[in-house]
């Protein structure tokens, strides 16, 4: 039976859970490529299918020269292990974003995977080409949060801290298991904490549970 | 943009209970006239429970709407409380008898069904508000936990609506977390586009960017609040990681947002 962990591949971070859906911060170029290039080496290397859907700063024509640098991710891409899609490939041209598109995608790619005999499905995105749609791309995130807990798929989205704002990180980790971030040289992945009662003092409190009012 | 506040309150679900905090009057009777236009549209049976000079507001943008309000009540599809004259009669000592406070409830929403014939109803009211208004905030925080038992024990929608400056920094010492412990939905702007660039214009300009361990702290507390739009629910993260900047921030954000009015003396 297969494992239900996989390695991460980002520094720093071991195994995480088949489901898991992770967001990571890049505040320029080079981040970007240093979390993504292992993150997808380790999907080669666990054999699982990869789907890298690339958009600025780095274009497919860029990540292909990188690639080249590269020699497993070059393999993968001869063989057909690693795909890489532009942004428009897979969100559809701008205005036409819907999140059951995005997850039907999956859930095919998925299944494609498994068919042809992968461990599960590696996906890295990076959302820069659809931050102008910002409503759909949250609802997307939402959608495939909850649809995409049960496959085996591990998807990672990168967000560009020169498109996103206090308010847009809180929607964006709100849809998220986790976070990545390098923080100086260091990787680290922040876990969103579950409720606590005595902390959520602004959580709605269902009628059974209000104290004092009872009677 | 108000699509978000419109949606939710264009359905707010079987037993929804949503709030409103508001300051101007345009924001607050158009919220409830669309709260009620959409109930009317779908069918439902209407209970508003307004003060006089509120229902003048409310009525009037009913008919611009064009709505026939007498035949509403006519038809049973529009019940109408006053407010002021409804509190005293389950009122005990400055608090709320729930005791008699609930069938007193129950017994308006049945007969807002008119038999059967309207099966769905919605409930918008100012009781709490008054009470609020009062400086009873003790008293209003318990009604408004008798509202949501009633309102999921007979499955109906219920509206809100608070006077409350949503950068006053005094409301977040206790009265805006009693809000959001007895409402599953906030509404706190007419103008979510605005409120956002000003919260984060004023986020930008008092922490600065997000990373490391403010990044840590924001995704640790990311589930709490979770009825309270982003922009709002930003704010609360900021006063509970890091207080000695809130008051800042909320100064910056009310002078950066073009919709919110000014505050007193500003």
């Amino acid at each position: 039976m297969s494992s239900h962990l996989t390695t991460c591949g980002i520094p720093g971070i071991g195994l995480v859970p088949y489901g898991i859906h992770l967001c990571h911060f890049y505040p320029s170029r080079q981040d970007l490529l240093d979390g993504m290039k292992p993150y997808l080496l380790a999907g080669v290397a666990n054999n699982e299918r990869c789907i890298w859907i690339v958009s600025d700063p780095l274009p497919s024509s860029e990540v292909e020269i990188e690639i080249e640098t590269v020699p497993e991710l070059k393999r993968a891409t001869k063989t057909g292990q690693l795909e890489i899609l532009d942004a428009r490939q897979w969100f559809g041209v701008p205005g036409t974003l819907t999140a059951s598109a995005v997850v039907d995608r999956c859930i095919a790619e998925e299944q494609r995977a498994l068919a042809d005999d992968y461990q599960g499905l590696r996906i890295a995105t990076n959302t820069s080409g659809v931050t102008g749609q910002w409503t759909r791309l949250m609802e997307c995130e939402s959608t495939v949060h909850e649809q995409l807990k049960t496959r085996r798929i591990i998807m990672c989205c990168s967000y560009s801290t020169d498109l996103c704002r206090a308010v847009e990180m809180l929607e964006i980790v709100r849809r998220h298991d986790a976070t990545v971030e390098r923080d100086e040289d260091r990787w680290q992945v922040l876990l969103r904490e579950h409720r606590n009662a005595v902390r959520d003092k602004y959580r709605y409190r269902p009628p059974e549970s209000a104290d004092g009012a009872t009677s | 943009m108000s699509t978000e506040w419109k949606q939710l309150l264009a359905d707010p679900g079987p037993d929804g209970h949503i709030v409103q905090l508001y300051q101007d009057p345009d924001f607050y009777g158009e919220a409830i006239s669309y709260f009620a236009a959409e109930g009317f549209a779908r069918g439902d049976s209407i209970i508003l429970v307004a003060t006089d000079e509120n229902w003048r507001n409310i009525s009037g943008r009913l008919v611009s709407k064009g709505f026939d309000v007498p035949e509403l009540f006519d038809r049973g599809q529009l019940t109408l409380l006053n407010a002021t004259e409804t509190l005293p009669k389950f009122m005990s000592g400055g608090m709320p008898d729930g005791g008699i406070f609930k069938p007193l409830a129950r017994e308006t929403i049945q007969r807002a069904k008119c038999g059967g014939k309207y099966p769905t109803v919605r409930w918008w009211g100012e009781m709490v508000n008054v009470l609020y208004e009062d400086g009873n905030g003790s008293a209003s925080h318990r009604l408004e936990e008798y509202f949501d038992q009633v309102a999921h024990e007979e499955t109906i929608a219920i509206f809100c609506s608070f006077l409350m400056d949503k950068y006053d920094p005094r409301i977040y010492d206790d009265a805006f977390a009693n809000v959001c412990q007895t409402h599953g939905n906030v509404i706190p702007t007419h103008d979510y586009a605005s409120h956002r660039a000003a919260i984060n214009q004023a986020v930008a300009e008092v922490v600065g960017p997000l990373h490391g361990p403010l990044l840590r702290s924001l995704m640790a507390w990311s589930s709490e609040a979770p009825g309270v739009p982003p922009s709002q629910a930003i704010l609360l993260w900021i006063k509970d990681a890091m207080p000695h900047v809130f008051e800042d921030v909320l100064s910056r954000a009310r002078a950066h947002d073009k919709s919110a009015p000014l505050a007193e003396g500003g």
